[in-house]
């Protein structure tokens, strides 16, 4: 019987177009546009390379010509990527927005910015530069003229080029805040495994379906069937997950190499999406569309509570009411998503995982006292 | 003038997706727009900041001097506690692009010369913000160094330290000032994806109950003329968009008032016309290829958001690789924010350029609409 009912369940289940819409379909396409509109933004804004400058020699300064001859070279270190040119064609290169600025080489160096820098930062680095060049001429002049036997040992301290400081990594994961929006697309996806569910919750009401009044009058145990139809959703919703995943993966997001635990992840978050459903679809005298609507309102708000649309939103929140975050299943999955990326301790995923399972729990337990021991006296 | 009545009648049972979109749109002109603006008139040129934390365990001369020059060139804020999960979660959400620790004893080493593990930085390894940042940390230590090693006391270092830090390379400008996108350019921008959205899930549901077979039959066999029907529905669609865009233009008027009354406004309105014409296309192509509700908020959400994502409207299109910049070539959404770039002045153009770039948006929404109608003209082959 149990067999009997799951097929059908299953067969159902791949037939209604909202579900796989919403869950599979909506995800992937949004995903898809994320990826190629975002993809750029981290290595173009972000990332370091070395800053694109014009040079214009005119007179002629031995000192900053050796500075600049040092920071070009290539290799790790290189700060500067330098195109020696003629004045007008190091303006032209500027407003092409081939080059961040151009250094003129003078008894007094000077820097031209673009009026549109394509990059701030970069422009900002190379007034770094010059200004710590300048900094170190006027130190040298001070010093000679208070210590004229000191300047020799201060020159060899600057040459020496010493650094003062340890750079800490405090992760060797993929630190790209824009994967951060493909994890809030997963959290969506499972929420919206509640549609899922509602409709077969309706389906197994008399009160609200035809089939549901059927159902009800079969001599067929309610346990099997309610046990056949949330693991037909619990199956076909993890699977389109998965797939996702996959798509996700092919396309070139970056999720670690934890994919197991993925898994993991995904496995809790589609039993939290279809028990949410089922809790909403035990309300009673509430229509079908009310019921999507709740699930709708719900699954964009808390998805949206947890960065979907802007990173930065759960971090304030953490912040504020740290208390939102820790039962906010949409944020739940984005932080064990990161938490995987980023972090080599399993501590915050666990915490995350039975925070899930112990919610995906207390809601059925309650559906099932608001669900069991319906009888239909007259419908 | 019944079949137009009746379109209106229809259209009031779907109108709430409709003001879903304006909600949504007036949460994003508030949210977003407003305020980016006003970051956006900043013209002359200022040094960018990092946002950094520090944790000064060493509370000395040195420890507090350096603390003071990176707050004068960079944003200094306070985060919860220099926790390596903390300081991650920070990081990694761009809050903060630095934190720095200074160990106990950090001075006394200084001195001897064996300083690196008594300060350590906290960055995002290999990104802009954590070069330029270092860059200013490690410099300024150099300059301090220095005067120690020529035989100042740490104390007279970091004056003169502090006062070196005054002098700056001399910048050039150009005479012609940064133009930063304009608010109203941004506005419409926006609205570009708002149509599109409002009108495919808003007008089809009614493009559709309006083609089911039993209703279109009776309209058919009745005293009414098929043209007649067909030019009222169309009327109605067309007021429709029209009174769409008569609501935000007045928005427009109430949130941006002085960019409004600037005669480069109309070009504005102009421009929205033609993505609207566009968003109309696309509507009614889209109610001759489904009638199924869910398959038409899948349509109206990957057509208006793809289309937002791909040509610019969410994400600047400088920031768009060259691949996809091609392929937004082909989607209408692109000529719209290619018109409000040279109306706004941050691209150059002449009033031709702009002209022709709506010209291109009206014969997206021509060419959408006739392959509307052949499938719409197959239909009704195979149906009859």
């Amino acid at each position: 019987m149990f067999i009997h009912n799951f097929k059908y369940a299953m067969k159902t289940m791949l037939k209604n177009k909202t579900t796989l819409i919403w869950t599979f379909l909506f995800p992937m396409a949004l995903g898809t546009f994320m990826y190629f509109a975002f993809g750029d933004i981290f290595e173009k804004d972000a990332v370091f390379n070395a800053v694109p400058v014009a040079v214009v020699e005119v007179n002629e300064n031995e000192n900053l010509e050796a500075v600049i001859k040092e920071l070009e070279k290539e290799g790790e270190e290189q700060l500067l990527k330098t195109t020696y040119l003629s004045e007008e064609e190091a303006k032209k290169a500027m407003d092409e927005e081939k080059v961040d600025g151009i250094i003129y080489i003078d008894a007094e160096v000077k820097l031209a910015v673009p009026t549109n820098p394509s990059s701030a930062y970069n422009t900002t680095i190379l007034k770094a530069i010059l200004d710590e060049y300048k900094r170190q001429e006027k130190m040298i002049t001070d010093i000679a003229t208070v210590n004229p036997s000191a300047v020799d040992d201060a020159i060899k301290n600057i040459q020496s080029e010493k650094i003062f400081y340890t750079e800490k990594i405090t992760s060797n994961g993929n630190q790209d805040a824009y994967t951060n929006y493909f994890y809030a697309i997963f959290a969506m996806s499972c929420l919206f495994a509640s549609f899922g569910s509602i409709e077969k919750i309706g389906k197994m009401q008399a009160n609200v379906s035809a089939l549901g009044m059927r159902r009800s009058l079969s001599p067929n145990s309610r346990f099997v069937t309610i046990v056949a139809e949330f693991l037909s959703i619990l199956i076909s919703q993890f699977v389109m997950e998965a797939i996702v995943l996959l798509y996700f993966t092919v396309l070139g997001v970056d999720f670690g190499s934890k994919y197991l635990q993925i898994l993991g992840i995904l496995f809790f978050g589609s039993c939290i999406g279809i028990s949410i459903g089922i809790i909403i679809g035990s309300i009673p005298k509430l229509s079908e569309n009310g019921k999507q609507g709740i699930c709708i309102i719900i699954g964009m708000v808390l998805s949206i509570m947890a960065d979907l649309v802007a990173v930065g939103i759960k971090y304030a929140i953490e912040c504020n009411m740290p208390i939102i975050n820790r039962i906010n299943p949409a944020a739940l999955i984005v932080d064990s998503f990161y938490a995987l990326n980023i972090y080599d301790t399993y501590d915050r995923y666990i915490r995350n995982m039975a925070t899930l399972g112990t919610m995906t729990v207390v809601l059925i337990v309650i559906s099932a006292l608001i669900l069991r021991r319906n009888k239909y006296a007259s419908v | 003038m019944q079949v137009f009545k009746l379109y209106f009648k229809v259209l009031r049972k779907y109108i709430g997706t409709m003001i879903m979109y304006v909600g949504i749109f007036i949460g994003i002109t508030l949210g977003v727009i407003v305020p980016q603006a006003v970051r956006n008139q900043e013209k002359n040129y200022t040094d960018e900041k990092c946002d950094f934390a520090v944790f000064d365990y060493d509370e000395s001369i040195l420890s507090k001097a350096l603390t003071a020059y990176l707050e004068t060139t960079h944003n200094l804020k306070v985060i919860k506690n220099d926790n390596k999960e903390t300081i991650q979660d920070e990081l990694y959400i761009m809050n903060i692009h630095s934190v720095i620790r200074i160990n106990e004893g950090f001075e006394e080493a200084f001195k001897t010369g064996k300083v690196e593990e008594f300060l350590e930085t906290y960055v995002i390894p290999g990104t802009i913000t954590a070069t330029l940042f270092e860059q200013n940390l490690n410099s300024y230590l150099s300059v301090v160094n220095t005067y120690i090693a020529a035989g100042f006391s740490v104390d007279e270092a970091t004056k003169k330290a502090d006062e070196v830090a005054k002098t700056s390379t001399e910048i050039i400008e150009n005479d012609e000032k940064a133009k930063a996108e304009s608010a109203l350019s941004i506005y419409f921008k926006y609205a570009s994806w708002v149509f599109i959205a409002m009108c495919v899930s808003g007008i089809t549901v009614v493009l559709i109950a309006l083609n089911k077979k039993e209703l279109r039959n009776r309209i058919e066999c009745s005293a009414y003329k098929f043209v007649k029907m067909n030019m009222e529905i169309v009327l109605g669609v067309v007021v429709t968009g029209v009174i769409i865009c008569a609501v935000f233009v007045v928005a427009a008027l109430i949130v941006f008032p002085e960019q409004m009354l600037e005669p480069k406004a109309v070009l504005y309105v102009l421009n929205a016309l033609c993505i609207m014409a566009v968003a109309l296309a696309i509507t009614f192509f889209i109610s001759k290829v489904t009638d199924k509700v869910p398959v038409i908020s899948l349509m109206s959400n990957v057509i208006g958001l793809g289309m937002a994502f791909l040509c610019g409207v969410f994400v600047p299109m400088e920031f768009l690789s060259d691949t996809v910049i091609k392929v937004a070539r082909f989607m209408p959404v692109y000529w719209n924010i290619k018109a409000l770039q040279i109306i706004d002045g941050i691209q150059e153009g002449s009033v031709g350029t702009i002209f022709s770039y709506m010209g291109i948006q009206i014969l997206f929404a021509v060419a959408i609409l006739c392959i509307g109608m052949i499938i719409a003209r197959r239909k009704r082959v195979t149906y009859s």
